[in-house]
């Protein structure tokens, strides 16, 4: 009798356990469960039916759009200025970046952490905001052509340029590589550039030897994550450009608004979207060098 | 050591004060160290030794005083023109290079030909039992090899000076012991100056010439290990180091090496200075020369009620109550033990020149 109570007792708990494993193996997926699904839903179906619709002529499924899109000197040249944009503005961003990211690392508190503040505090005001500021900045009567004037000479056209344009986007950016830069380089372990000094490298030759080449990962994750935004840029440049510095997005944009040629449009996004898979599977590889280094 | 004999290393007078900080880190040390001394820096969590450590390697000014090298004063000079050798807790082993890059690299600084440094630090990694690793990047090691090639770094550059700071804190026991051996063997045989930060005061034992004991950013002693443990200077340097009963006393007045104890007359063969005209002083026993003795002594000996006893394998501590409420503790050993059951009684008896005399000042 009392063992049989052991018995049924027993394999409750047996059973119980196998249900709370279960449960514990399956909770991760129902916390993922909303997001899973709006992703679906509103990605990767509308997703597949932009690929399906580049590849669907009206005689069947064909790669012909494709073919015209890659025999076309006028598209291939948008695509090309767009990836030369996007290097452009990427490297700017490196460049103004990287000092400014190497301050807020180093200086920690003070200096720094204002410098970081100042750097967010652009990065939450509207984007689209920020672009008609540069309009005005940069406008005939604007900043830049009325400080030419005053020092003696007629300023050159500056808005409605791809200069403009490029000044605009790094702006934009701009945060997104700092913090990029930022998040690694505060993680550098102080005591390797003590080590460094102590075996007889100067400042510089610390700097260059061993917080460059450690800050590394950081500029591949900024540099990617700017260029591949920077791909997809509309308003910006639309704003601030010239009509002889369209970029791709725009140019999907016009496909579809003035020509009614979805086929073409659904084409050039899959090709953008294609050039972004590559460029973020380079930058997984590297990403992974910084694991490599680290643990 | 005769007058003229000028100190390679000298500390003069340090004091270092971090800036919002009320008490000084470092409060007015002088050291100094003779070519080829290992020494070191033991105390407490806190007491200044890394900041000492720091401001000899340049990586922190000192507030006031002097560092001289050979008679040069350094302070003004920066970490990499010092030239000396530094071995960090955590390794501080560059990780996007691998063993031999890392070795290699204060050769580089210097502009050493290739081939020669290529040959050096083969040498180098041989010396610390690398040589089949020097492909590996530090995190493809245990902590015990980061610590050789660490180790290989500081000294491939033939520094006049290496400093290390708690460079084996990180490891467990054993690999410590056997780290410990061989930088004492290498720190002989290549003939290096060592200051070596510690707060496990075994390992300063056993690897020293000379022990500086930190208190509150100050030296209290500095002084070869067995003197430090037999004679300390003062009571934290004895409380520190080791085990020890600690006993307040008067030295009697008009006697020689005489003190009264609430344990009975204690007879002190050293220290006889401070037992003049019947000031206060401290005697201090350790607990491994106290005895177990067959008949109760008069002097330099007491009855205790044995109140807890504590076996550490090798030895077993005994610790009892004396003679008005005074707590003693000896070190006997497993059979010697037998007869100390809590609430037994036992005499004990120790030798005058076991005895060591403090002010009780200090
Ligand atoms: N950068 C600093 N700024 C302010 N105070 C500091 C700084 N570095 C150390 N201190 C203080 O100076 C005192 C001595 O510190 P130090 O690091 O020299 O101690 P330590 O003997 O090396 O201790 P540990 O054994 O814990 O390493 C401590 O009170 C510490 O809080
Ligand atoms: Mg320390």
């Amino acid at each position: 009798m009392a063992t049989s109570r052991m018995y049924a007792e027993d394999n409750f708990k047996a059973s119980r356990q196998i249900w709370r494993g279960a449960m514990r193996a399956a909770r991760p997926w129902i916390l993922l469960l909303p997001v899973l699904t709006v992703i679906t839903v509103l990605f990767l179906v509308p997703l597949l039916g932009i690929l399906r619709l580049s590849i669907l002529g009206e005689d069947g499924y064909s790669l012909a759009s494709y073919a015209t899109f890659f025999t076309d000197s006028f598209h291939l040249a948008v695509l090309g200025r767009t990836l030369g944009v996007a290097l452009i503005v990427t490297l700017g961003c490196l460049i103004l970046g990287y000092p400014v990211a190497y301050v807020a690392a180093r200086y920690a508190g003070g200096l720094g952490t204002a410098l970081l503040l100042i750097v967010t505090m652009s990065f939450w005001t509207s984007f689209l905001a920020r672009t008609y500021a540069w309009m005005v900045i940069l406008g005939s009567q604007g900043l830049v052509s009325n400080l030419a004037r005053a020092l003696g000479f007629e300023p050159p056209q500056i808005l409605f340029t791809g200069l403009a344009a490029n000044i605009g986007m790094i702006h934009i950016l701009l945060p997104f590589m700092v913090l990029a830069l930022f998040a690694v380089m505060q993680r550098i372990d102080r005591t390797l550039l003590r080590a460094s000094e102590g075996l007889g490298a100067t400042r510089f030759q610390t700097f260059r030897r061993v917080f460059l080449p450690l800050s590394v990962p950081g500029m591949i994750n900024g540099c990617a994550m700017v260029y591949i935004v920077c791909l997809g840029f509309y308003v910006t440049p639309e704003l601030l450009g010239g009509p002889r510095d369209q970029l791709i997005a725009r140019q999907i944009g016009s496909q579809i608004e003035q020509l009614l040629d979805w086929r073409e449009a659904a084409t050039m996004a899959a090709v953008l979207l294609a050039v972004t898979l590559v460029i973020y599977a380079v930058y997984d590889f590297f990403f992974g060098l910084d694991r490599l280094w680290r643990s | 050591m005769t007058e003229n004999d000028a100190p390679f290393l000298r500390l003069d007078a340090i004091v270092k004060r971090y800036p919002g900080t009320p008490a000084p880190a470092v409060d007015g040390i002088s050291v100094d160290i003779q070519r080829g001394e290992f020494v070191s820096l033991l105390g407490p969590s806190g007491s200044g030794k890394t900041t000492t450590l720091l401001m000899i390697a340049g990586f922190e000014l000192p507030s006031e005083g002097r560092i001289l090298l050979e008679g040069r004063d350094i302070v003004g000079l920066p970490p990499h023109r010092r030239n000396f050798g530094m071995v960090f807790q955590n390794y501080a082993l560059f990780p996007h290079m691998t063993v031999a890059q890392n070795v290699a690299y204060p050769l580089e600084l210097r502009k050493i030909p290739t081939a020669e440094v290529r040959a050096t630090v083969g040498r180098y990694l041989e010396m610390v039992g690398l040589s089949g690793l020097a492909g590996r990047r530090p995190t493809e090691l245990s902590g015990g090899q980061q610590q050789r090639v660490a180790l290989a770094r500081a000294l491939v550059f033939s520094p006049p000076v290496v400093l290390m700071d708690e460079p084996l804190g990180a490891l467990d026991k054993n690999l410590r012991e056997q780290l410990q051996v061989e930088i004492k063997e290498l720190q002989k045989s290549l003939g290096i100056t060592l200051i070596y930060v510690t707060h496990d005061q075994s390992e300063a034992m056993t690897m020293s010439d000379r022990i500086a004991v930190f208190n509150h950013g100050r030296i209290d002693q500095i002084a070869p290990p067995d003197r430090i443990y037999r004679r300390p200077a003062t009571r934290f340097v004895g409380e520190f180091v080791g085990d020890s009963n600690m006993i307040e006393g008067r030295a009697i007045a008009g006697e020689i090496g005489l003190a009264d104890s609430p344990l009975g007359r204690i007879t002190c063969t050293d220290g006889t200075s401070v037992l003049t005209s019947g000031q206060p002083v401290l005697v201090m026993i350790r607990p491994e020369l106290v005895r177990l003795s067959n008949r109760p002594t008069p002097q330099n000996g007491a009855r205790l009620v044995v109140s807890r006893t504590t076996n550490y394998g090798d030895r077993v501590l005994v610790e009892g109550i004396g003679p008005n409420d005074t707590p003693l503790r000896l070190r006997v050993s497993a059979r010697e033990a037998e007869d100390c059951r809590p609430g037994s009684q036992i005499d004990v008896a120790w030798d005058p020149e076991d005895v060591h005399v403090l002010p009780r000042s200090a």
